[in-house]
């Protein structure tokens, strides 16, 4: 059996101590990195499925469900090209449009405004509580 | 209170896969996975204001910068994001995608299809990883 632990902190020999709560809350819940060409995921955690939902949409779905849709996300992307790629995690034409508990919309167009494209690179990170 | 007093956290079962309840206590996830395998802030010139897990910086050409890891990523299949400020017109993010290595990454910053720099004095970008060190 694996042991467990109860802690409120945690702290090194040197004597710096940071509460549990920093390593709860500031570890990343979620992480996906995909190829929007083929909508294929290349790394990542709590991610359970990629929906390929039209050029440029995305749905990343969750494994483990967040508490609520207020979390965090962060993104980037490599174009592959000679255009800079845009990241939104909402959008009027994806289910869902906005994060919900158990998944996130990624949508990625041409910063140029010219529409919306696949990126080579798309990555996305969740920070928040889990439920 | 409870207080943990250690230097080194360690799976008892496996050793790389150590266990944290969710906050709503409703799952757990592994701690490993969660925790940002390395992030740096960093000027123009690719000089740290302070970083984590990163052992040299290379300012490759315009709008371009390069970030050795002191301990390498387990692939090239992990997360890099962040973001870039006070860019010359103030536009960008963009992140090296061609040159991602286990042992280091790129960060871009671009303007339209154009590289761009950083201003001199109050520039400044950021990103972070987060994947599978080796």
């Amino acid at each position: 059996m694996a042991g467990k632990i109860i802690a409120d902190t945690i702290e090194t020999g040197a004597g710096a101590d940071i509460s549990t709560s920093y390593v709860v809350n500031g570890s990343a819940k979620a992480f996906a990195n995909f190829d929007g060409n083929t909508a294929s995921l290349r790394g990542s955690f709590n991610v359970s499925s990629l929906d390929d939902d039209g050029l440029g949409l995305f749905g990343v779905n969750l494994t483990s469900s967040m508490s609520d849709g207020n979390y965090n996300l962060s993104g980037g992307t490599g174009s592959g090209d000679t255009n800079v790629h845009h990241i939104h995690f909402a959008a009027t034409n994806l289910s869902p449009t906005t994060p919900s508990t158990s998944a996130y919309p990624v949508k990625t167009a041409n910063a140029g405004g010219a529409g919306l494209l696949d990126s080579l690179y798309t990555m996305s990170e969740a920070h928040g509580d889990l439920a | 209170m409870s207080e943990i007093i250690t230097d080194k956290l360690t799976g008892k079962t496996s050793a790389g896969d150590v266990t944290i309840t969710s906050e709503g206590g409703a799952v757990t996830m592994q701690l490993q996975q969660g925790v940002a395998k390395s992030w740096a802030k960093f000027d123009n010139s690719a000089t740290l204001a302070d970083s984590f897990n990163i052992s040299s910086t290379v300012d490759v050409l315009t709008g371009q910068w390069r970030f050795s890891k002191t301990n390498s990523m387990a692939s090239t299949d992990y997360t890099v994001v962040g973001t870039n400020g006070y860019t010359i017109s103030n536009f960008n993010t963009g992140h090296n995608t061609n040159a991602i290595e286990s042992s280091a990454n790129h960060t871009q910053s671009k303007f339209g299809a154009g590289w761009e720099d950083l201003v001199a004095l109050g520039g400044y970008g950021m990103h972070n990883v987060h994947g599978d060190l080796a």
